[in-house]
Formats: structure tokens, C-alpha cells, sequence
């Protein structure tokens, strides 16, 4: 093994999915999988790139089913995952869920016509827990809905994780307000954001800018890689080695892009 | 060691189907019975142990809907007991393996209390299915045979077990020509579906010596439970337990049968 190259690989993957194919679909799933993405083929994967850790994202085709994930965090104590839960979860299955490997609430948003009310008592009370818990929330949603979103989960005081660049529109490109409200988000501290998912972005392009204008505003301890393994929609255009790359082109600086494959997300999700 | 005057099978005995409760639980409102006594776990293991019963399965109660409470305590004192639960298809994976951890095999769902049966096809119920079939555990059916073919599919697609209770109850009018019953001869063939063969004395002891014959005759032995259905609500002073084995016994064609279909089976599915 050339160890050169083997200090290049991110040592933490923080964005990826696995599911069987037999596992209960929500009545509104965006996406229909090919082929099973199982925890087995996912942790070949990382192990056939030389990447150690990982932290599932629950996807949002299966609703609040999130025991394959559970189950999997349960027997491979170098995966975390995040779950999508109802803001009435009793807190002492939160507790269980912690223990087991849950590190976040997946507010998977992108997908909703409607967005629920953070603002409400259910869920200010499920930010409260979330901060109890030292969780994240992991936040996935796009454009002019991401300020206010933003500011209220700032003001519940919990940590913040926002996926994919923040998902800037495709015509504003930087100028995107939503993006412009990460960049100010990431300045304040409790926010992260994640390289990850390039592949949706209008053009390679968008993705190498926004890497920039957020290293320039956080630097590398708010940036965490994320492969989006196994790529849901892209399965066949994109593959695990094409998605370490990204992150080469975006974080030029091989020592920035250490400790955002690295050190950073390890305080985050593992400690 | 209670002496076994009423032994009627002389083999490994597993009831599938009694209820332990008392007079003062909290009851729902119109409920299908509701007894004035108390049948507690000590009042059955006694009977079980008369009756040379070994092992048992007690099944939650329509009238007490999702208070499992006295009978998961009666679980996690006796491990010769197990038990299926009413809750709510939201129930969290969590609660459901505290469950399991405590002696629970299965949930058992009381349709033929309702007017209209649940949308099985739901996401909400599709998870709950899914649920039950990673814990291994079963779903435990009360419906009348008329209604089955309708919710069958869904419990089939889902990949969880089934077991239906007191001969899948077809229409007495259709007997074994009833569809549902027809519905239930081809699930069990498919093999993840089982069918206690008890509560005769509920459905006519003539009646379900028929029926009984008939699933030897078309399915075998191998997915068929005896069980008590003890204290027998409803009909108390009349049906005694070993009448509800004698009811089975009388058309068991020789003893392999019988002790699968008084034992061997039971074991496997509920003690695995």
C-alpha cells in the first residue's frame, strides 16, 4: 500500500445510505432503489477504499423505519447514523437510540411540500432533547426555505449539520440566499456543513465554488465529506472512488482536506 | 408436582391459547366479555399441571385491549409461559424488544371485534409488520373466516408469520367450503401460516371435528396447534379443559399427529 496515497482518503465517510429492497416504503418515496444498498456491501465498500468510520443518514423512502440502520450501529461500532423520527419520541427511547450509535434527527425536508413548524411546542421541545442529548440536527432542504429554518434551529442551541453544500439553486449558484445563510451559519459555530453530493449540483463548477466560499468563511473544522454511497438516482453514473475525488477538486489543500476527512468529523460523530 | 389425573395425550403438551386476568383490570368500553373473576397465572399452571401440560402461550385479551401489563408480569416469572400483546402499530421497536426480552412471541390482532378492519396497506401498518417479522415473532389473528381473504395478502406480502386463531372461524352456514377457510388452506400450504385448532365449544364440537379433518386431509399436521382457550369466557361451567383436548383428540389419526399437533409444532413456533 503506498502509504502516501492511503493518508488521502478521508478516514470518516459522514453521508451514506443502506436499506434492503424488501424494507416498507413510504407512501411518498421520491426514489425507488435498483438493488439493495445493504450495511454488508457498504462496509466493503469503505474497507476497499480505505475508509474506516461512516455515519448513515436515514433516508427519507423509509418514513421513520429506522431499525436497519439501529440494527447495524448495534454490531459495527465504527458506523453512527442519523435518525428520521416524530417529534413526540418518547425521551427515554431517545436515550435508547443514543446508546446504540444515533447521533442526530434527520430533518429531511428537501422532499416536502410542506415543511413542519419548528417554532411549535412538539418541536421545540424535540430541539430541546436533541441539545439534551448533545445530537445534531441534520438538516436537508434547499433555497428560501433554508433561513428561517436555519435560525430557528440556531436559537434552540442545538448543533447543526446541513447536507450537501446547503444545495444551492441552480441559476444563483454562491448567491443562492439559502447558501448565503450557511456561510453566515458556519461563522457562528455550531453549524457544519457537508461536501457532499456534488453530483447534484447543476455543474462540478457550483460545487468547487461553494467548496471555497465556505472554507474562506469556516475553514476546515466545519466541513465534513460525505460520499451519499450509494448515490440514489446517480447508481449508475456515479461510484465510491469518483466521490473521494470530489473532495480533491473542491478542498485543494491536502492538509484542510485531512481534517475534514478526518479530526473534524471524529469530534462530531464520535466522540 | 401436581398428579396428572387428566392426562389425555401422553406427550410433550403445549397449550397455545389461554388468558390470565383479574376482575379489576381496566376494561374497554363494550367489551366483547367481561368476566367477573380472576383466572391468574398460579390458577392456570395449575390446570396445566393436572392436565400434563408443559409449556403455554397466553393470549392478550380484546376485553383489556393494550393493558398487557398482568400478563407480561405472569411472563417474566414463569419461562414456561409466552404471550401475545395488543399495541398500537406506532409501537416503537424499542418497547417491542423490551417485549420480546420478557417472554412476548407475537401480537395479536382482534378483528373480529371491529366493523371495518385497518388499511393493512398503510405505511404505518407495513412498518408494524416489518417490525414483527425482525423480531421473529408472529401475528396472531382473530377474524372471522369471511373477512380473511381480504387482509391475507397483506400479511403474506409482508413476510411475517400468521396464526390464525380457532379454525380461521369460516361461515357455519359454508362450513370448509367457506372462502376464507379455502383462503387459509392455501396460505398454510405456502407455509408461513399456522391455525389453532381450538374453541370448539364455542363452534360446535361436530363442526370442527370436520374442519379439523379436513386440514389433515389437505394440509397435514405440521402447521396445526391445539389450544385450551381456558378459562373458556363466556361459557365457563360448561366446557371443562380436558373436554377442549378430548374435542382434538377425537380426530387425531394416530399419535405422530398428535403429538405434533399438541406439542412438537407449538414448541418450535413459540419456544424456538
Amino acid at each position: 500500500m503506498n502509504p502516501a496515497a492511503s493518508t488521502d482518503v478521508p478516514a470518516v465517510d459522514s453521508h451514506a445510505h443502506i436499506y434492503t429492497l424488501d424494507m416498507p416504503m413510504s407512501g411518498e418515496a421520491w426514489h425507488k432503489p435498483p438493488a439493495d444498498a445493504s450495511a454488508e456491501q457498504y462496509l466493503q465498500t469503505l474497507d476497499a477504499h480505505g475508509v474506516g468510520y461512516a455515519v448513515m443518514a436515514a433516508a427519507s423512502i423509509y418514513g421513520d423505519y429506522n431499525d436497519y440502520m439501529i440494527d447495524a450501529v448495534r454490531r459495527h461500532k465504527r458506523l453512527r447514523t442519523t435518525v428520521i423520527i416524530e417529534p413526540t419520541t418518547d425521551p427515554y427511547i431517545l436515550r435508547q437510540m443514543r446508546d446504540d450509535g444515533v447521533v442526530g434527527v434527520r430533518l429531511q425536508w428537501r422532499s416536502l411540500k410542506t415543511t413542519p413548524d419548528l417554532a411549535s411546542p412538539e418541536y421545540q421541545r424535540l430541539l430541546r432533547r436533541v441539545r439534551d442529548l448533545d445530537w445534531h440536527v441534520h438538516l436537508h432542504d434547499e433555497g428560501a426555505r433554508l433561513p428561517p429554518a436555519i435560525a430557528h434551529l440556531e436559537a434552540a442551541g442545538v448543533k447543526l449539520v446541513i447536507d450537501h453544500f446547503g444545495r444551492p439553486s441552480a441559476d444563483l449558484g454562491t448567491a443562492c440566499p439559502g447558501f448565503q445563510a450557511v456561510l453566515r451559519s458556519v461563522a457562528g459555530g455550531k453549524t457544519w456543513v457537508k461536501l457532499s453530493a456534488g453530483f447534484r449540483l447543476k455543474s462540478p463548477q457550483v460545487a468547487i465554488d461553494c467548496a471555497r466560499e465556505l472554507l474562506a468563511h469556516a475553514g476546515p473544522e466545519r466541513l465534513l465529506w460525505g460520499s451519499d454511497w450509494p448515490f440514489a438516482a446517480f447508481e449508475t453514473s456515479m461510484d465510491y472512488q469518483a466521490a473521494i475525488d470530489g473532495l480533491k477538486a473542491w478542498v485543494p489543500d491536502p492538509q484542510a482536506r485531512q481534517r475534514i476527512g478526518g479530526e473534524t468529523a471524529f469530534r462530531l460523530y464520535f466522540a | 408436582m401436581a398428579v396428572r389425573q387428566e392426562t389425555v395425550v401422553d406427550a410433550l403438551v403445549v397449550d397455545a391459547h389461554a388468558h390470565v386476568f383479574t376482575h379489576d383490570m381496566p376494561v374497554v368500553a363494550n367489551p366483547r366479555h367481561n368476566p367477573k373473576y380472576d383466572f391468574t397465572p398460579e390458577q392456570y399452571l395449575e390446570i396445566m399441571d393436572a392436565h400434563g401440560v408443559q409449556f403455554a402461550v397466553l393470549a392478550a385479551g380484546s376485553p383489556w385491549a393494550d393493558y398487557n401489563d398482568y400478563m407480561i408480569a405472569a411472563l417474566r416469572r414463569y419461562p414456561r409461559l409466552r404471550g401475545t400483546v395488543i399495541v398500537d402499530p406506532a409501537a416503537e421497536k424499542y418497547t417491542l424488544e423490551s417485549m420480546a426480552r420478557d417472554g412476548v412471541v407475537g401480537v395479536r390482532l382482534s378483528f373480529i371485534t371491529m366493523k371495518e378492519v385497518p388499511d393493512l396497506g398503510t405505511f404505518a401498518w407495513r412498518r408494524f409488520l416489518r417490525r414483527l417479522r425482525d423480531l421473529n415473532w408472529h401475528v396472531h389473528l382473530h377474524i372471522d373466516g369471511p373477512r380473511l381473504p381480504q387482509v391475507l395478502p397483506h400479511f403474506e406480502a409482508s413476510g411475517v408469520k400468521l396464526v390464525l386463531d380457532h379454525y380461521g372461524r369460516p361461515d357455519p352456514a359454508r362450513g370448509i367450503q367457506c372462502e376464507g377457510f379455502q383462503a387459509m388452506l392455501r396460505a398454510i400450504e405456502r407455509g408461513r401460516t399456522w391455525v389453532k385448532v381450538s374453541a370448539g365449544y364455542r363452534l360446535g364440537e361436530e363442526r370442527v371435528a370436520a374442519y379439523g379433518r379436513e386440514l389433515l386431509r389437505t394440509v397435514g399436521a405440521d402447521r396445526l396447534l391445539w389450544a385450551s382457550d381456558c378459562p373458556f369466557v363466556g361459557d365457563e361451567p360448561a366446557t371443562t379443559y380436558r373436554r377442549t383436548m378430548e374435542t382434538v383428540d377425537a380426530w387425531m389419526p394416530d399419535s405422530a399427529t398428535r403429538r405434533k399437533v399438541f406439542g412438537e409444532n407449538a414448541l418450535k413456533l413459540y419456544f424456538p
